[in-house]
């Protein structure tokens, strides 16, 4: 068989030499036999004559030759694809069409698809990666001993912090970048091999270890000028003076793309809190090789009750049993959270695809029409029927190949757009590239979308009888009202997906409506934020000896930020908060409310927290509705103070009674005071309704790092230089991050609704305007077809109004099939919508009466065109033809 | 007027098996021309067999695109330039499998042919 294909190739690439060689090969044989007839006395013209009679057809011979080659096919295929252009050639306006609109639905596929790979389905680029398991995410840093010592699935198991960004101080200027504090066996379990240096020991992240960092190739870079002795240098990492002891390539980009720093977590077993009180931890581990994903989450749940009873305090009996506490691969977790959006998207994308094959189909079924008597000619001359449907196959080929190869430049434009505008917290953007995975990926699109396009006449093509075309002039068929039939049901097809597009997106679009109309419970307009993270051994340094908790050593630090951005002109309020409202961040602490103890062993109260200055509620206009605001008094340390929201007042102390109650963390031993109620605002996100929240006043409480609001008319961009500034001036090692405005806080939370409701949106307006353009091709070629009859009606006194109700009614009888079947069909598929609405139905009434109302408008204009040609059929040019 | 059978146009199915084989076994006893293989076949056969000239060049070329002959440019006896075909270790091969079944292809025939009434079973 190889053999064969090299051959074929062989004579292929040499084509000019195969026929030399041929046609030498033949003449010599010629030669010979005339020869032998010379020797046996025969005269030279004579004997020549005789051989070349003897032989037979040369040419015949040739081309019995040609095809023992392998090669005719070629040949023919040839002759096809000449064929194609010239035909293409000489119908420029439908071949432009045909390609635009191929174009426009293979592009877009593509841009997509190649997200979608990206993100979801190519491998994660580690070595075997497929041995990658997201162990849990429920557990604390400590479990990791338990894991270090029980496990037996994974040749390692590493530990990451959810939380990832670090102050980072070095040639005298600091800056907040993404980091991660990690454990240990970090490196080793994704398989990464520094480009300088080396990965993390075992035992630096134990108690006592000499503090060393790692960091990016970005960043040093960009950072250290790609200095060749990075790794005898010492950089602040949150106060600490660290050891540079690697860098990492730049394709790492873990757990994030941009992350530029990695530290050692710290398992110093002394330190409860962090290490076993606080969650945000992941767990990801790389399976020994032969040990499947089952047997590791069998182990992960034989586990648990022994990670239960590691604690240093007694966990309730249901630890560990929720429902997503199961281990997983890596990759899967890691695109869950946009997986169902971007296949929503691919969804749509594929229908306008779809749609866009409908109508080069239908295009092509009326053009089949004109060129009746040219295929019926052909095969009269002997054209196979077969031979003729390649034809036609070749030239859907040629066609949706100069529309995948248009598309391609309209995806290679369109995904850095894409990326661009898809949200910035889409996991592994950086792994979306137009590469041979995603051509490979065109290149099916193109080869089915020039199936689906020949489909239309292909159906017809076997019924075209020939004598009966042949006899017919150019009057056309009795195939006519079959091939119009095929053509309406076409259309319909195509009205009725696009439909369902439509109806998919104005409802999102309502959905993303009444999202950004839902009130966060905070003023918007007039707000700026910015987060500023103090460095906390600056800030030790500066208030000498203190009994601060930990975390708590920049207590000084945020009065007199507070005093300075006050002072600032144009700021005319500050608030400091850990938190802003709508960012998606979200601490729960474990705590003790007053009437509602907790059973030994049952879970703990999770209560929403929140460390405030005292000017919060009033910069954020959030009305407080009983007690009294945070004042300048509450920072006495032995009568800590709290401030609850709304819901957790009035679950807990219904009727008004939550001012004078009491909270406490559960490993704290002082209870607060309760001393007022706040009205509720939505943290986590405009779908997010409110939970049980409490304030505490940011004096009685460490905080490490704070969100500053600035009540200004200022625009963030001119504020931030002169933020900057002033935050240096308090310290020059603290940092200022995420300069924007609460609206921008605001539109960022609700970023993926509206990036999916944009794209869908888009998909849907295309869809809308080649449904248009179905109809009105199907009814213009209809006039066209129709011009004898309507001149007769025309002439024999029918109306111009008449004559244009027909076509009228002739395409509202298209649309309307369309929208019916369309609304049935979207009906039908409602259900995908589900998880990605926000207050409507998926099945809403409204966008289900309006869209149909919509259709008749565009079917309207795109009726009244061809009906307004027909009623310009000259009844005497009609009879004068005949 | 009676069909005469005709050596020149035996049935296309024993052509289309059978042509190939005469082929690669003319080739085996030295490498040769096509006019030459067409000579060698008639001599071999005591010219009862004569291979239409036209059907011996796609045979020729579907030999070799399957690997079991390969071709070289050389001169003939009277020193005319022609292109000689000789087997590849698969024709040979081929060529050993085809007699073979030729072989016992003709024992089997020749079985039938040759039965008497002795023959049939008991």
């Amino acid at each position: 068989m190889i053999h064969r294909i090299r051959d074929s190739l062989r004579v292929l690439l040499g084509r000019r030499r195969f026929e030399r060689e041929m046609d030498a090969e033949l003449r010599s044989h010629i030669e010979l036999a005339a020869d032998d007839l010379m020797s046996r006395g025969v005269p030279r013209e004579e004997a020549l004559r005789r051989a070349r009679a003897a032989f037979g057809a040369l040419d015949g011979a040739k081309d019995a030759a040609r095809q023992a080659r392998g090669v005719r096919w070629a040949d023919e295929l040839g002759g096809d694809l000449r064929y194609a252009f010239r035909t293409l050639w000489k119908s420029p306006g439908y071949a432009a069409v045909a390609i635009a609109t191929l174009a426009l639905g293979i592009g877009a596929n593509t841009a997509i698809f190649s997200v979608v790979d990206g993100v979801l389905l190519k491998p994660l680029p580690f070595p075997e990666s497929h041995r990658l398991v997201h162990v849990t995410r429920d557990y604390p840093m400590g479990a990791l001993w338990t894991y270090r010592t029980a496990a037996t699935s994974y040749t390692n198991v590493a530990v990451y912090l959810y939380d990832g960004e670090l102050n980072l101080f070095a040639d005298g200027t600091a800056e907040r970048i993404q980091g991660r504090a990690v454990s240990s066996e970090f490196f080793a379990v994704l398989g990464i091999s520094p480009l300088m240096g080396r990965g993390f020991r075992e035992g630096e992240d134990a108690p006592g270890a000499a503090p060393v960092a790692v960091i990016s190739e970005g960043l040093w870079r960009r950072r250290f000028g790609a200095d060749g002795r990075i790794l005898e240098r010492t950089i602040h990492v949150d106060g600490t003076a660290r050891q540079v002891v690697g860098v990492l390539p730049a394709s790492f980009g873990f757990p994030k793309a941009g992350t530029d720093l990695w530290i050692p977590i710290k398992l110093d077993p002394k330190l409860h809190g962090s290490v076993w009180g606080a969650g945000g931890t992941t767990f990801i581990g790389r399976l020994k090789p032969g040990v499947t994903l089952a047997q590791a989450d069998a182990e992960h749940r034989a586990l648990i009750t022994r990670v239960r009873d590691a604690y240093p305090w007694r966990m309730p009996d249901n630890f560990g049993q929720r429902e997503e506490n199961h281990s997983r691969s890596l990759e899967e977790v890691i695109g869950q959270g946009v997986r169902g959006r971007l296949l929503l998207l691919l969804g749509a994308v594929g229908v306008l695809l779809l749609i866009a094959c409908v109508n080069v189909t239908n295009l092509n079924l009326t053009r089949l029409a004109g060129r009746e008597r040219e295929l019926a000619v052909r095969q009269a001359l002997g054209g196979s029927r077969l031979r003729v449907a390649r034809q036609l196959l070749v030239e859907q080929l040629v066609l949706a190949t100069l529309g995948g190869g248009l598309g391609l430049l309209v995806a290679l434009i369109g995904t850095p757009l894409l990326l661009r505008f898809l949200p910035p917290d889409t996991p592994r953007l950086d792994q979306v590239a137009i590469d041979l995975r995603v051509l490979g990926f065109t290149a099916l699109a193109i080869l089915v979308a020039s199936l689906l396009a020949s489909l239309g006449p292909l159906v017809r093509l076997p019924r075209t009888g020939r004598a009966e075309v042949l006899g017919a002039g150019n009057r056309g068929s009795s195939a006519g009202p079959r091939r119009a039939r095929l053509a309406a049901l076409l259309v319909s097809t195509e009205v009725a997906l696009s439909v369902v597009l439509v109806i998919g997106a104005a409802i999102l679009l309502r959905s993303l409506g009444s999202l950004l109309r839902v009130d966060p419970g905070v003023v918007v307009e007039r707000l700026t934020t910015a987060r500023v993270t103090p460095d906390p051994v600056w800030c030790k340094d500066q208030a000498g000896p203190c009994t601060c908790p930990p975390g708590g050593e920049c207590k000084g630090f945020f009065p007199t930020l507070e005093e300075r951005l006050a002072a600032l002109p144009g700021v005319r309020g500050v608030a400091l908060t850990t938190m802003v409202p709508l960012d998606g961040g979200w601490t729960g602490y474990a705590m003790d409310i007053e009437d509602h103890p907790v059973e030994p062993g049952k879970p703990a109260h999770i209560l929403g927290m929140h460390a405030i200055s005292p000017g919060y509620f009033g910069v954020l206009g959030i009305p407080v509705l009983a007690g009294r605001p945070f004042n300048a008094a509450d920072r006495t340390p032995g009568e800590p103070v709290v401030i609850v929201n709304k819901t957790l007042a009035d679950r807990r102390w219904p009727g008004g009674k939550a001012v004078g109650k009491k909270l406490k963390p559960v490993w704290m031993p002082d209870w607060a005071t309760i001393v007022g109620v706040v009205a509720d605002v939505r943290y986590e996100g405009l779908s997010q309704p409110p939970t049980e929240e409490f304030y505490l006043p940011m004096a009685q409480w460490g905080v490490g790092s704070v969100v500053a609001v600035l009540q200004t008319d200022l625009p963030a961009s001119s504020l931030e230089p002169v933020l900057r500034r002033e935050v240096a001036s308090v310290d020059p090692t603290a940092t200022v991050k995420d300069v924007r405005s609460m609206n921008d806080v605001v539109l960022a939370s609700a970023a993926s609704p509206r990036t999916t409701t944009t794209l869908i949106g888009l998909f849907a307006a295309m869809a809308l305007l080649l449904g248009a353009i179905g109809v009105y091709g199907v009814l213009s070629y209809g006039v066209t077809q129709r011009r004898r009859e309507i001149g007769i009606r025309m002439a024999i006194g029918a109306a111009p109004g008449a004559v244009k109700g027909m076509v009228l009614r002739q395409g509202a009888g298209l649309f309307a099939g369309g929208v019916i079947a369309g609304l049935g069909a979207a009906w039908l598929a409602a259900s995908v919508l589900e998880g990605f609405v926000y207050g409507v139905s998926v099945r809403d009434p409204f966008t289900y009466l309006m869209v149909p109302l919509l259709f008749a408008g565009v079917g309207f204009v795109a009726s009244y065109l061809p009906a307004r040609r027909a009623t310009r059929v000259s009844p005497t040019e009609v009879m004068r033809e005949e | 007027m009676a069909p005469t059978p005709s050596p020149q146009s035996p049935s296309p199915e024993l052509l289309q098996g059978t042509l190939d084989m005469l082929i690669l076994k003319a080739v085996s006893v030295a490498p040769m021309h096509g006019y030459g293989i067409l000579l060698r076949i008639q001599h071999f056969s005591h010219a009862a067999l004569e291979i239409q000239q036209g059907s011996l060049y796609p045979a020729v070329y579907r030999l070799e695109h399957q690997g079991l002959m390969t071709s070289e440019w050389g001169t003939s006896d009277n020193n005319r330039k022609a292109k000689f075909y000789s087997l590849t270790p698969a024709g040979r091969r081929r060529l050993k499998e085809e007699r073979e079944s030729w072989a016992r292809l003709v024992q089997a025939i020749s079985a039938v042919l040759e039965a008497t009434p002795a023959d049939l079973p008991a």
